[in-house]
């Protein structure tokens, strides 16, 4: 089979990714939950030892290493033969957290990161 | 000139900009339509099915309305969004994202040809996203019917019944139009996750449509192949969700207030 199959979806590829350093920007979601941010990233290919991750209360940037090369064929002139062998991100974080307190999990190729907001909340009693 | 008559009007010239362009004549009984949305779970299960079976391409669709993008293969142009078919099964496969403006000359022109071919089962295929997707190792499949014959085929083959809510885009247009125009349609969607390319819901849906069909139908090969296709299908995904976010596709995640 499958040669074709992924084709199908490769042939419009666009340049969310960087030929000099091979490396492919994941797929990622944001979530905002008040109190905390939640980021995912699909990283297939990807194993846990090979990801790092790093934090500062308002950047968050994840590099992360493919088992194996991925190369492009079957596409256009353009794009045929060119090989990505890493994940790259840098997120502007949307509000500041506390990286000590940052937990994160890896299962089936998707990475969880949860990112507890440094907020300074004040209960206000109603009269 | 009644009030809105102009807007009728525009509809249908964009019906009528639509061309299934037939490289030769579809002699199957039943149709599945994946096109890219949630976790891209149709697309995904489309073109596992196409390959799988080894089905041929037979039209091509083409519209001013669509985007201005043409496929090359093997060095000739073609239209990105087409049907493939052997003489049982067809499949409508887009490469592109089917934009709000598009979705109803689309169904419209689809279900028309459906028709013509004097269809017995017409398959809308995706996924409904699930926040614990991670979670899940099998995702299951739920189902929506027009008729209900078909509702007793999905509860036969136990897909667990769609019971009330939303659906945006493509599909729900397509079930009512097929609604309409008395045709059965089935729509099926596998508990997916939302913004990434989902190879394990599509194999779930293609068990599911294998047992309806009574087709053998091997998952095997998409499942081993699941991490290239979630790198290649990353593109299309993205471009899918802009789209979705255009036609608001969070509804789906709404509690629905009904009137019965």
């Amino acid at each position: 089979m499958t040669d074709k199959l992924p084709r199908i979806f490769g042939r419009v590829f666009s340049w969310s990714h960087n030929i000099h350093t091979k490396s492919l920007e994941p797929l990622i979601h944001i979530e905002d939950l008040g109190d905390e941010i939640i980021i995912t990233m699909d990283l297939p290919y990807v194993r846990k030892e090979d990801i790092d991750i790093y934090l500062t209360e308002r950047i968050l940037e994840v590099k992360a290493q493919m088992c194996r090369k991925y190369r492009c064929e079957g596409l256009g002139r353009i794009q045929k033969g060119i090989e990505f062998e890493s994940f790259h991100k840098i997120i502007e974080l949307p509000s500041n957290i506390i990286p000590e307190k940052a937990r994160s999990r890896f299962k089936d190729g998707i990475l969880e990161i949860r990112l507890p907001k440094r907020i300074r909340k004040r209960k206000i009693d109603i009269k | 000139m009644k009030p809105f008559e102009f807007l009728e009007k525009m509809d249908e010239k964009k019906e009528n900009m639509i061309e299934i362009k037939e490289i030769s004549r579809f002699e199957g009984n039943s149709i599945i339509l994946g096109l890219p949305d949630v976790g891209l779970v149709g697309s995904i299960a489309s073109a596992h099915l196409i390959d799988q079976l080894k089905l041929k391409e037979i039209a091509e669709i083409n519209s001013d309305i669509f985007p201005p993008i043409v496929v090359v293969h093997k060095h000739r142009p073609m239209s990105p969004i087409r049907i493939y078919a052997n003489n049982e099964i067809g499949v409508v496969i887009s490469e592109v994202p089917i934009s709000p403006d598009m979705i109803n000359p689309l169904m419209e022109s689809l279900t028309e040809w459906f028709k013509s071919n004097k269809l017995e089962l017409v398959i809308s295929i995706g996924g409904i996203p699930h926040p614990n997707r991670l979670e899940i190792d099998k995702p299951k499949v739920y189902g929506v019917s027009t008729s209900k014959r078909l509702d007793g085929v999905l509860r036969k083959n136990k897909i667990e019944m769609f019971e009330d809510g939303l659906i945006v885009g493509p599909s729900g247009i397509m079930l009512k139009k097929c609604m309409e125009k008395g045709i059965n349609a089935v729509y099926l969607m596998a508990e997916s996750h939302y913004k990434y390319p989902d190879p394990g819901a599509a194999a779930s849906i293609i068990n599911a449509i294998s047992k309806i069909l009574k087709m053998k139908i091997d998952v095997k090969l998409l499942l081993e192949k699941a991490e290239e296709i979630r790198i290649t299908a990353r593109d299309l995904m993205k471009r899918t969700e802009d789209v979705m976010k255009k036609m608001e596709k969070m509804h789906e995640k709404e509690i629905p207030m009904m009137y019965r």
